[in-house]
């Protein structure tokens, strides 16, 4: 985390926060001497170290590429994260986001996949929007025969304005234990077809 | 239905409740035909145990027929008799494929409770409060059995319910309370508490080939049991365990010892008036006198393993005797799924009559009298089985 962090500091940019490891890690394996990496980053979602940032990581008994093959339809996001209500693809990289806002007002964005290694990781970014962020997915294999380990990152930066307050709280509640919740309820989905759920105080 | 609900502490009363529904395509729902009332329901009942609300129906002893099954529920059907772990397995999670179901990945909807509570939770529990799981319990006309392939485990036709009943809990508890002993043939084992998990314990521990059983209680109906089993017993409000132990293994200690106690401890020694105290004022969950008295008691390199109850944090825990006597501490829930089929087939061979351990056959409508007599240990009660339609089959 450290190295990668200063790596980022090393290539001069402000990067995007969310950049902490692993986009990082894939912008700068990717600069090929072409500039694209110093453009990408300047156009940063998050300014570095401005936003909010949750890092969850689950161990789910599932291969790898299936679990990548599920993140990559993005439409299957709203299955997964609870605060999104749908995700509409528009190319190859491109896609409209729609989450549920404060006063049931639903806010969207437009985003960009920013890394795609398949079986590997995924990364993206918002473009535009009142409320930047940016997220990763990377899937490794866990020691032993223990199944696929699924780091998430995700990242926002509080939008300013009037609605800046509100929007800060854009999860409601414990934005890490949103997260983790529908984490936790993705590895029950692939691992036993269906989260738990006791009809009293966890009922759908 | 009717259901037995906890409305505060040493208050239930069995009241109306909607009819359990199917959830999700995994779900079963079981009418049930016995139940059991467990010494771990009586922690629930005295307050001791987190996250248990007002409401909440009781029961994770369990067993009877299948009267409606999920889409995705493939291993049983309607008309099924079946009997219910009181630990629920996913099946699918890691945990659950290498037997330790009890440490089920996916099977607690709180699982958030359990993390704060243990640092990661573990599975759910059929009525035993929210943080394991908030799941109504059994003690009641129907309950949703979730993820019913994996914890529905079928019946043979023959063996009556008094015979497969214990294996949703105390009959694999005591088993895997003296397995994880590591008991060899020649060993002495000590085991503390007689109630209904302590005379599993007892009769495992020689089925795994002890040589000598030592039982301790103070309850003189449940030491009388302990001997008809074949063990020896030590009345703790009449002998000194630790002096007796010691004496009477001349000088060896016990090679195991097993606390089939838990938390609610009683004796009038010092640690346990302390933690009586703390108890009572919330300052700690647990009266812990009797894994201390184990560790101190038990033999040099010995096993202690403890089926018993925790909740939380103790004091006083003696590292340093387990340190250098070079102890061996082994715990958990129990991984029912893992030890139904075996346990079954010994009940078949007739090595082991669980149903010797009831004492009391009641009514679903009598739980709150039962659970008194049972807190109160009057009138000999070891142990309660509820029968929710007894009307009908009276």
């Amino acid at each position: 985390m450290n190295a990668s962090r200063s790596l980022t500091f090393l290539t001069g940019i402000a990067l995007l926060g969310l950049g902490g490891s692993l986009i990082a890690r894939s912008l700068a394996s990717d600069d090929d001497g072409s500039g694209e990496t110093a453009e990408r980053n300047s156009n940063a979602s998050v300014p570095y170290g401005s936003g909010t940032r949750i890092e969850k990581a689950f161990t789910i008994e599932c291969p790898a590429d299936e679990l990548y093959a599920y993140w990559r339809d993005l439409a299957n996001l709203p299955g997964i994260m609870s605060h999104l209500e749908r995700v509409e693809v528009i190319d190859d990289l491109r896609s409209l986001w729609t989450a549920k806002g404060p006063a049931n007002v639903p806010v969207s964005w437009e985003a960009e996949i920013i890394d795609d290694t398949p079986g590997e990781r995924i990364a993206w970014r918002s473009v535009g929007g009142i409320v930047p962020n940016a997220g990763s997915v990377m899937f490794a294999q866990a020691p032993g025969d223990r199944g696929t380990e699924l780091h998430v990152e995700m990242e926002w930066a509080p939008p300013g304005g009037a609605l800046g307050k509100s929007f800060a709280n854009l999860f409601g509640g414990d934005p890490g234990l949103i997260v983790e919740t529908d984490l936790r309820r993705f590895k029950a989905t692939m691992e036993a077809g269906y989260p738990a759920i006791n009809g009293t105080d966890v009922k759908s | 239905m009717r259901a037995v609900t906890y409305h505060g502490t040493g208050k239930i009363s069995v009241d109306n409740h909607p009819d359990p529904q199917i959830l999700t395509p995994y779900d079963a729902i079981v009418r049930v035909t016995s139940t059991a009332i467990c010494g771990s329901d009586l922690h629930m009942y005295s307050g001791y145990i987190p996250t248990v609300q007002k409401g909440d129906v009781f029961g994770h002893e369990f067993m009877g027929e299948i009267v409606e099954t999920g889409s995705e529920v493939k291993k049983v059907a309607a008309g099924d008799r079946v009997l219910v772990p009181f630990t629920i397995a996913c099946g699918n999670c890691n945990h659950c494929r290498n037997g330790m179901t009890s440490l089920c990945d996916n099977s607690n909807p709180n699982a958030w409770m359990a993390d704060m509570l243990l640092g990661y939770t573990c599975s759910g529990l059929y009525g035993y409060s929210h943080a394991f799981g908030g799941y109504p319990g059994g003690q009641a006309e129907y309950v949703r059995i979730a993820y019913a392939d994996a914890n529905a485990f079928k019946v043979p036709d023959d063996l009556p319910d008094e015979q497969a009943l214990f294996l949703t809990d105390i009959f694999p508890t005591g088993w895997q309370a003296a397995e994880q002993a590591d008991i060899a043939p020649g060993d002495t084992v000590a085991v503390w508490g007689c109630g209904p998990v302590g005379w599993f314990t007892i009769q495992s521990a020689f089925l795994l080939g002890a040589e000598r059983v030592i039982a301790i209680d103070r309850i003189p109906y449940r030491l009388e049991r302990a001997r008809a089993l074949g063990a020896d017993t030590i009345n703790f409000e009449e002998d000194d365990v630790v002096e007796t132990l010691k004496t009477t293994t001349a000088g060896r200690g016990p090679d195991r010892a097993i606390d089939c106690v838990g938390m609610e401890a009683h004796s009038f020694a010092p640690d346990n008036v302390a933690d009586k105290v703390k108890q009572t004022l919330k300052l700690q969950f647990d009266r812990a006198h009797v894994i201390r008295q184990a560790i101190y008691a038990v033999g040099k390199g010995g096993v202690v393993s403890v089926p018993g109850v925790y909740a939380g944090f103790i004091d006083k825990f003696p590292m340093g005797i387990v340190v250098n006597k070079g102890l061996t501490i082994r715990s958990g829930q129990t991984h029912v799924h893992k030890h139904v089929p075996k346990l079954l087939e010994m009940i078949q061979d007739g090595r082991i009559d669980p149903s010797k351990v009831i004492s009391h056959v009641l009514p679903l409508e009598s739980a709150p009298e039962a659970y008194k007599m049972f807190v109160d240990k009057v009138d000999n009660c070891e142990k309660v089985v509820l029968k929710p339609f007894a009307a009908q089959a009276a």
